[in-house]
């Protein structure tokens, strides 16, 4: 479900009468129901907007998505009359005061930027102070993507270019254009929303068992092997392997995330086979042989049970045979190479 | 891409200033106050970079020279860095300075006579001892030289003061500045080094490797003290073959090598949260780093310490004399 939020009615009326949205009986009036989503009218400035957007996101818990459309002041280069995508908000007055926050949206192909000011920027100077941080400014985006925010949700905002930002009579005219202006913002919308794609799901390797834990493995080290080392390597290796394993049982899924931890970080491998040689003999004879965590200082716990006094002098004098020296090579990188 | 500049009010008169504003007539530049009322006062995306970096041009307030960390640089002498700018152009995937401000825009600080004044001050304290200095630990010290025009500054104050060493640490090859000046055996350009395949895959915007080399050697023609940084150090597969090949190339200005440091690649755990975000891609994130003595996130100490064993090793085999290596961070 999908939430589309507009400071104004005017920008609004033509989404509402193209979906059939109906008045819901919250904030008095300013929310619409249809099949695909909410359409909610924030009002302007920053309070406003986190209040109502929160409230419907709590009212609504099935929304899934927020889409902030509406007019904007270009505060650069911007063509009035075009509709840009935005990919950060914030909000700063030409004061500079403002929260530290700023908030990103999903959209990754744009590099317009917006700010959201307390007050219309009605004025050159103010706009002015405003050059520089952002590329257009409006009164609700950051306190939409804020509510957004809170509650884990992906959002978007596409905002057409009004007029300057600085210059007095910019209200009357977007008054007199909202109807024209309301029906460009639900084409864009339209058109956008109908190119987008479904990202794809992760795949596992086909006829494989695997438990939840090793799915979750596999596919964490699919990706870090080809960030690493490409494609192509990680399927020759899964070729390789399955040449030899013929199983795709629950102990061959072991097998397989095992090799593919080794193809990823073979030192670490190694690192592990020198210390597991370093104390088998103690494990056979049940001394739980610690090192520190990550081997970044030289100590090292034992630990082992014993049924009588003599049963500990045995143990205790067989760890006087403890590699030390070895150990104090191997972790200071001396013994093989990796 | 810078676009769009900004100017305390207080330092337009100033002649980098000047200089600077020189090279970016396409860009009307804004009067502010003081940069720290909006500089990194709003969290902004470091990738923005890319497309929409805006540059500060400031006065330094406050302490302009800072006691350097320990295990900064070698050992028995006082070190200390200045702080020249904030930011830098560069985008290396393991970068701290990701982390470390609140924005990736750029500040230079034009008030340069009283950074020098500051760093007089400091030579005072150690009458009877090198002092080093280091710039570029909040920037590349030679990527913008050519617009801030600071070398002569130093050069001058390293003719002056014979006890007192600069470092310049660089990626670029920026070096037209340096070569209009006379070599000093007090001013050190340092580079950091990488194999290429590493430097390629993290090492964003900017110069090869080669090409790094190449600026390396002309400098060192020239006369110029180098110092070369193999940090980060990256584990990859024939580690030791390409650090040894690295070290070939560099062999033919082995005499003018000051210094060689290695430092592992570290994050601290905001770094690297930001490392994750930016370059969700990276192939740093296929690395098993733990959380290691200082609680940042490294390679397993017996790894790390064979790396920095292997390169050792192989330079002192080409001749690096052992007390001009020194492990930085670890």
């Amino acid at each position: 479900m999908i939430l589309i939020t507009m400071a104004h009615y005017g920008e609004a009326q033509s989404f509402i009468d193209y979906y059939n949205a109906e008045k819901t009986p919250h904030l008095e009036g300013n929310c619409y129901a249809f099949d695909q989503g909410i359409i909610l009218i924030t009002g302007e400035g920053i309070p406003q907007s986190i209040a109502r957007t929160s409230l419907v996101l709590g009212i609504y818990p099935q929304i899934n998505k927020v889409i902030n459309i509406g007019v904007a002041g270009s505060l650069s280069h911007l063509i009035q009359g075009e509709i840009y995508s935005i990919r950060t908000v914030y909000h700063f007055n030409d004061d500079n005061s403002g929260y530290f926050q700023s908030f990103t949206s999903s959209d990754d192909s744009t590099t317009c930027d917006a700010i959201t000011s307390d007050k219309r920027i009605l004025k050159d100077e103010q706009a002015q102070n405003l050059k520089g941080h952002g590329n257009l400014v409006d009164r609700e985006l950051w306190g939409v993507s804020f509510s957004a925010k809170l509650a884990h949700l992906p959002w978007l905002s596409y905002k057409l270019i009004s007029d300057r930002a600085g210059s007095l009579a910019a209200c009357e005219v977007v008054k007199e254009k909202s109807k024209l202006y309301s029906e460009k913002l639900l084409n864009h919308y339209l058109k956008v929303t109908t190119n987008s794609v479904e990202t794809k799901r992760n795949e596992k390797p086909s006829s494989w068992y695997f438990t939840i834990t090793q799915q979750r493995d596999f596919e964490k080290l699919k990706h870090k092997i080809i960030n690493k080392y490409g494609q192509d390597h990680f399927e020759k290796n899964l070729r390789d392997f399955t040449a030899t394993n013929k199983s795709t049982n629950k102990k061959a899924s072991k097998e397989l995330i095992k090799f593919l931890k080794i193809i990823l970080s073979p030192w670490k491998y190694e690192m592990e086979k020198r210390w597991d040689e370093m104390v088998k003999e103690f494990v056979r004879e049940d001394i739980t042989v610690c090192p520190s965590p990550n081997f970044e200082d030289e100590n090292i716990s034992f630990a082992f049970k014993a049924k009588d006094f003599n049963d500990i002098s045995k143990k205790m004098e067989r760890l006087k045979d403890f590699p030390f020296k070895r150990y104090q090579r191997f972790i200071n990188g001396l013994d093989n190479d990796y | 891409m810078i676009t769009n500049l900004f100017v305390e009010r207080n330092i337009t008169e100033n002649p980098t200033t000047q200089n600077i504003l020189k090279h970016f007539k396409h860009i009307s530049p804004q009067l502010i106050d003081n940069f720290d009322a909006s500089w990194g006062k709003r969290k902004k995306p470091y990738l923005h970079k890319r497309t929409n970096l805006s540059l500060y041009l400031a006065e330094k307030k406050g302490k302009k020279v800072k006691l350097a960390p320990d295990a900064y640089g070698l050992k028995g002498e006082p070190h200390y860095y200045h702080i020249n700018s904030y930011n830098c152009i560069y985008e290396c995937e393991y970068c701290y300075l990701q982390g470390y401000f609140n924005t990736p825009d750029l500040v230079i600080f034009v008030n340069l006579e009283e950074i020098i004044h500051e760093m007089s001050e400091v030579l005072k304290q150690h009458q009877s001892t090198n002092v080093w200095f280091h710039a570029g630990e909040f920037s590349d010290s030679l990527a913008l030289s050519h617009l801030t025009n600071e070398l002569t500054y130093y050069h001058q104050f390293l003719t002056e003061n014979t006890n007192a060493i600069i470092e310049l640490r660089t990626k670029s090859v920026n070096i037209k500045p340096l070569l209009k000046l006379a070599p000093l055996k007090n001013l050190i350009i340092s580079f950091s080094l990488s194999p290429s395949e590493v430097a390629k895959r993290t090492d964003l915007k900017t110069p090869s490797t080669i090409a790094r080399i190449s600026a390396i050697k002309k400098l060192a023609k020239l006369g110029h003290p180098i110092g070369i940084h193999f940090d980060p150090v990256i584990y990859q597969d024939n580690f030791a073959e390409k650090y040894q090949s690295l070290l070939e190339q560099l062999k033919e200005i082995e005499n003018s090598i000051a210094y060689l440091s290695l430092g592992v690649v570290r994050f601290t755990k905001d770094s690297y949260r930001e490392v994750e975000r930016n370059y969700p891609s990276s192939s740093l994130h296929s690395e098993n780093f733990i959380k290691s003595f200082d609680n940042k996130l490294r390679y397993p100490r017996p790894l790390r310490r064979w790396m920095l064993n292997t390169i050792k090793d192989l330079a002192l085999r080409h001749g690096f004399a052992k007390e001009k290596i020194y492990l930085c961070m670890e």
